[in-house]
């Protein structure tokens, strides 16, 4: 792709932004509310009008089949711009599944609540007891005629509290190799045995959930692919995450903020010239640092398109975005001076008829703050994704 | 090969042979040959590498060469790096052969490497601020009054382009080594190249000796020409560092295990291999910012992509002689070199802090 068209692209993706992104929604994004489930059903159905909601999905899907490179340019562009994000347990993660792996039955059922935003997904991995170690996890089910019976308990299964269905990953054999004996599940959030725990994250807020699942019996024809090849499935549609990992449109927003704070700081005559200076030269690194991650993206995306390995090239972007990310959500707390400690949980929820107060903007950095710390967590801890880039790494002189 | 740069087949066999050169002429051992020698050879290669027409790949076609462009100095200076050359390629023919001929001098004894320059520019923490080296038209020459410390290559250089504060603004000079007057007190670099504080006492220089260009721009793209030019060399150095590194904790054992399959070690070299890329990165992105006619957006590129090469090449260096643990610290292993030359590259053409300060002020981070 010339890089003529590739600019012409993001210039649409902005005009198209401007033009079409609801008024209340952009407001919220720019003051970094917490949106509602409806604000992200919204946006995405207006996406999809515009032919762009399946835009990495294949054309034989009915996608658009864009390439990395096109795929990084909206990325950033919407993010920038302050467009909620794509939620992606379904377009992204089951909606691939299904499209590969799924039987005609499911895709009829399922692809087009996926596709119209009607449906929402939540993801079922992690368990108490299976975190990093994701193949430990526990959550049974046994084939008992037409139908699976499923027990255990899924944890951090962000959004449940919202979610239509679920995808999830247990165990139905314990005798082999404990990957082996993985198999992909649909599960209806509607039946009967299932109950869902809100757990409140560190930031105040309720994002995430614990779901347990007591006797809940599953239709046999929602089982995904053989029994035990939940494993491949699931390695599968994680390799359709590895562009939105590091995300770079919403810290490029971060940073703007950061300027705009930064030169309210730098235009106050109260304030030392030492003191300055010193935000001054944290200001000159988190913006060398982001500019890296925006280098390294493009970078990346460019050679995959010439045919260089993927080799841990997701891991690296996981680790330095995330990691940029709690750089600038640090400063970001600690430029409101003050306020630098202030963070009320309910003013993400406050409404957005009159222009924030100091604390309001304080909470909102809080919470960026708060909420940065589980992305180094989440979607294979940061060290997890080292073990696997030394892997890469020592695999390559070897 | 090299930073996913567009290449022509004329790029690829520069690369090859420069790659070849470096694994037949600069083996560790004759490096130290040269280095620790009383006096220390080190212009020992210059010939072969003048031989092999390098200089030419560092000008461009009007100056005489057949380069010059940032992806030829890009090519020239990535396949080169893991040699750790002390000749001064870089300054003299890049740099010091960029500057005369924006001044329309001929390059060819430049070319030739029959003339070698050092470029005595920068005077305190910032290459980018001006000089403060006095410069005076007195009848029917120019007198020179101050100091260029710690000047790069200007041990052994036989000409110096001068930089001064004239009457009128900045003003350039190509001076003889042995003006009478400059004196010249010889220094080392932290990567055993040779440097020098050169003193300038009442130096007088004939009028036909001052550059007619505009000098503070013709500065400022050299500094920014040196600046990519480091950062392509700084990435793949890092890329050697890692690669000796990875070796090594494959090879040696403690605690009946080999050191790749410690956690703590692994991770300590992931962060290696994620600073080697995002080097690849940024200096790919300052060879194309580079090419880009001058404008505050282009040195802002430039300048982040060479903090981004400081920060990260302290990254992989350090590591490198962590990992090593003893063997790290000793002068027989190339990465205790490669630490020190990423060390040197901090410091070439203004600290890392100066350019910082620099860039803060380009980004509007503070008001001065």
């Amino acid at each position: 792709m010339s890089d003529d068209s590739i600019a012409q692209f993001r210039r649409d993706v902005r005009d198209f932004i401007a033009q079409s992104l609801p008024a209340d929604i952009r407001e919220k994004v720019r003051r970094y509310r917490d949106l509602d489930k409806s604000d992200y059903v919204r946006w995405q159905k207006i996406l999809q009008e515009r032919g762009w909601f399946l835009g990495s999905w294949p054309k034989e899907w009915g996608g658009e089949g864009w390439d990395p490179v096109r795929q990084l340019a909206f990325l950033q562009e919407s993010g920038e711009a302050g467009a909620p994000m794509i939620i992606p347990y379904g377009v992204s993660m089951i909606g691939p599944v299904l499209n590969k792996f799924g039987t005609d039955a499911q895709k009829a059922r399922h692809l087009p609540g996926i596709i119209s935003s009607d449906v929402w997904w939540c993801q079922g991995y992690s368990e108490p007891g299976a975190g990093s170690d994701l193949a430990g996890l526990k959550t049974v089910a046994v084939r008992e005629g037409d139908h699976y019976r499923v027990n255990g308990s899924k944890m951090w299964t962000t959004e449940a509290h919202w979610a239509d269905w679920m995808h999830c990953l247990v165990r139905t054999d314990s005798s082999g190799r404990k990957q082996d004996g993985i198999s992909f599940l649909l599960i209806d959030m509607q039946t009967p045995g299932i109950t869902i725990r809100p757990i409140v994250t560190i930031d105040g807020q309720h994002h995430t959930n614990q779901v347990f699942f007591d006797d809940v019996l599953v239709p046999a024809g929602n089982l995904v692919g053989e029994e035990g090849a939940g494993w491949s499935i699931a390695k599968f549609l994680l390799s359709h995450e590895r562009l939105s990992i590091s995300d770079t449109g919403p810290k490029l927003r971060l940073m703007g903020r950061l300027r705009a704070m930064n030169a309210q700081v730098q235009a106050n005559p109260a304030i030392s010239a030492g003191l300055k200076a010193i935000l001054s030269r944290r200001m000159v690194e988190v913006s060398v640092q982001i500019e890296t991650l925006r280098a390294l993206e493009h970078y990346f995306v460019e050679g995959w398109a010439k045919g260089r390995p993927q080799g841990a090239d997701a891991s690296i972007l996981k680790v330095r975005g995330t990691e940029i990310l709690q750089a600038l959500s640090e400063l970001a707390v600690d430029l409101q001076g003050p306020y630098a400690a202030t963070h009320e949980p309910r003013h993400l929820h406050a409404d957005v008829e009159h222009e924030d107060s100091v604390a309001e903007m304080a909470s909102a950095m809080a919470h960026q703050y708060l909420y940065g710390r589980c992305w180094s967590i989440f979607g294979g801890t940061n060290e997890i994704q080292r073990n696997i880039i030394a892997k890469v790494a020592f695999a390559s002189v070897g | 090969m090299t930073l996913q740069l567009p290449l022509t087949d004329e790029h690829v066999m520069l690369h090859e042979m420069l790659s070849r050169f470096v694994a037949e002429r600069c083996a560790i051992e004759a490096r130290a040959a040269n280095l620790h020698a009383n006096p220390p050879r080190r212009m020992a290669l210059w010939a072969e590498l003048c031989e092999l027409g390098v200089p030419s790949a560092l000008l461009s076609p009007d100056a005489g060469g057949f380069g010059g462009a940032p992806d030829d100095i890009a090519v020239v200076q990535y396949a080169l790096a893991p040699g750790l050359l002390v000749e001064p390629l870089l300054v003299s023919v890049a740099l010091c052969g960029r500057i005369l001929h924006a001044a329309g001098r001929s390059v060819d004894a430049v070319a030739a490497g029959e003339a070698v320059y050092a470029l005595a520019h920068q005077e305190g923490f910032d290459a980018f601020s001006l000089p403060m080296l006095k410069a005076e038209l007195q009848g029917d020459c120019f007198v020179l009054d101050g100091l260029k410390p710690a000047v790069r290559h200007a041990d052994v250089a036989g000409r110096l382009i001068v930089s001064a504060s004239g009457p009128d603004g900045t003003w350039l000079f190509d001076v003889p080594a042995d003006a009478p007057g400059l004196t010249i007190e010889p220094s080392r670099q932290v990567d055993a190249a040779g440097s020098a504080d050169l003193r300038f006492d009442a130096v007088r220089v004939p009028l036909d000796h001052r550059l007619d260009c505009d000098a503070d721009a013709v500065i400022e793209d050299a500094l920014l020409h040196g600046l990519v030019a480091i950062a392509a060399e700084a990435a793949s150095l890092a890329r050697a560092t890692c690669h000796d590194t990875f070796e090594y904790l494959g090879l040696r054992e403690q605690f009946g295990m080999k050191l790749a399959g410690f956690q703590a070690l692994q991770h300590k070299a992931a962060d290696m291999a994620i600073a080697a890329e995002e080097m690849a990165a940024q200096a790919q992105r300052a060879v194309f910012a580079l090419d880009r006619t001058a404008s505050p957006e282009r040195t802002r590129s430039i300048l982040t992509a060479s903090l981004a090469c400081d920060g990260a090449g302290r990254t992989v260096g350090h590591s490198a002689v962590q990992l090593f643990g003893g063997m790290g610290v000793s002068d027989e292993t190339p990465v205790s070199h490669y630490a020190r030359r990423f060390a040197a590259m901090r410091a070439q053409f203004g600290t890392s802090d100066a350019r910082a300060a620099r860039l803060a002020q380009l980004e509007g981070f503070c008001h001065e």
